[in-house]
């Protein structure tokens, strides 16, 4: 089965959110729900202090606990290996919530299910990019098959950071250039 | 509190299940007896567990579709068994009531409904180790949830059927209580102590809990106290003119036990801390 997945290239996120705000604005949510979001870390302390931006959403896991987890079977894995979830199916009964290591699933109040990225399924089924991919500016966020991205990128890429749970857990399929300072385990998440 | 219902639900449903095993073990001891109330007991708490899980879901309505994925969701599995043990435990109660002459039908819903009880248990606490919430994962999640059941089952039990065990030693319910929750306290206590050796999310679990130490603590005193009230030597008397007192020393048992225990289940979902990265 094949598998896309991200490449986020951290060295040149510049911590914009442009990504996270056209995601917001193509799935339509409301404020307090994301399915992209751009979190910033500090780490050290004078005079070695350092700071890194993480841009992250749906893994699309090789292995996802949403979709073992899920009673419904809304979330489940396609021919692409994206995780997709059926809204109709779904029965907001927020377990998956519980699954995701990566907190990706939001519960959303007013329809009573969850959401997520779908990949922006209906963009590249007509041969477009995901909108956070488009819409960075600094075009640190590629998409692809993850094999071809692993040639590409797999010498300089991780999916495990200090930040992150272990990719042992699900076999994320996003692969991220890190910072030399994202490795430190000294971080503490900030407000920006 | 977001999980209240979650809360009624679990906690509803282990005293339904626990309270219909020791009716399984009073009828196995005591053939003559019937248990009438234990049965009516058994059969309203499943039904508030089920009715509280309902109001948990975003769409109610469609509930059943969470029987979709048997093969891999343990939720799913929960949610038979469950809804299994609620229409045994409705059908004992109706045949006990309607039709207690009809011994074949009412043992074999009996021994049904405690079979599918144990394995909703089970069900339930594996939706909860299986999930990436440290604190709730390990062995102290499933002897929390089957202490409860046997804990909480058996004071039910002993309070609903308390004119049929009148002139029956009832001492050995107030052991198994107390047995029962010592191995509850003994294994949660180190468990919440050494929280915080396991990552972020499980120390910041822990944080949690070291806020809530005034809770917990009630809670321990409440379940122990409960427990030993039941055991206490003036409990066990037979049945004299000192009935009504001891009648009301057993319902302060299962009045402190069961709060006790409700405290417990509120510190389980409030420690709730999945992940330290991530949407949320």
């Amino acid at each position: 089965m094949a598998q896309l997945g991200f490449y986020f290239d951290m060295t040149s996120c510049a911590g914009c959110k442009t990504c996270q705000i056209a995601c917001n604005d193509r799935n339509d949510l409301k404020v307090g729900t994301l399915f992209r979001q751009v979190k910033t870390f500090e780490i050290g302390s004078f005079p070695t202090p350092g700071a890194y931006h993480f841009s992250s959403t749906c893994n699309h896991c090789e292995n996802p606990k949403c979709v073992a987890g899920c009673p419904t079977g809304a979330m489940h894995k396609l021919e692409d290996g994206t995780v997709g979830h059926n809204k109709e199916r779904c029965i907001g009964c927020r377990y998956c919530t519980w699954n995701c290591p990566y907190s990706v699933p939001q519960y959303i109040e007013e329809i009573g299910k969850v959401g997520k990225c779908d990949f922006c399924k209906d963009l590249i089924d007509q041969g477009e990019n995901p909108v956070c991919v488009d819409a960075c500016v600094m075009r640190a966020i590629k998409w692809g098959d993850l094999d071809e991205l692993k040639a590409k990128y797999g010498s300089v890429s991780t999916s495990d950071l200090p930040i992150l749970p272990l990719s042992s857990i699900t076999n994320p399929s996003t692969l991220i250039k890190a910072k030399t300072i994202a490795k430190q385990k000294d971080f503490q998440s900030k407000e920006v | 509190m977001g999980e209240t219902a979650l809360l009624i639900f679990s906690l509803c449903l282990q005293a339904a299940i626990g309270t219909m095993l020791f009716i399984t073990l009073g009828k196995q001891l005591y053939k003559d007896k019937l248990f009438k109330r234990a049965a009516l007991t058994t059969a309203i708490l499943s039904i508030a567990g089920v009715l509280a899980s309902l109001a948990h879901l975003g769409q109610p309505l469609l509930a059943f579709n969470s029987l979709f994925n048997l093969g891999s969701s343990w939720l799913s599995k929960e949610v038979l068994f469950s809804g299994t043990f609620m229409g045994i435990a409705v059908l004992y109660a109706l045949v006990i009531y309607l039709k207690p002459t009809n011994q074949t039908l009412a043992t074999g819903l009996r021994w049904a409904g405690s079979v599918v009880g144990v394995c909703a248990v089970f069900s339930m606490a594996k939706v909860y180790t299986t999930s990436i919430v440290p604190v709730w994962q390990g062995a102290n999640t499933y002897v929390d949830f089957f202490a409860t059941t046997i804990a909480v089952g058996a004071l039910i039990f002993i309070a609903a059927s308390i004119k049929e065990l009148q002139n029956v030693d009832k001492k050995i319910y107030g052991f198994i209580v107390l047995a029962t929750v010592v191995i509850q306290a003994a294994v949660a206590v180190p468990y919440a102590i050494n929280l915080g050796l396991h990552g972020q999310a499980a120390q910041a679990s822990a944080e949690i809990l070291s806020g809530l130490t005034a809770i917990i603590g009630l809670k321990w005193l409440l379940v122990l106290g409960g427990a030993g009230i039941l055991v206490w030597p003036a409990t066990q008397k037979a049945e004299t003119k000192e009935a009504a007192p001891i009648t009301g020393m057993i319902y302060i048992a299962v009045v402190s036990l069961v709060i006790g225990e409700m405290l417990g289940r509120f510190v389980f979902y409030a420690a709730i801390v999945a992940s330290t990265v991530g949407l949320t």
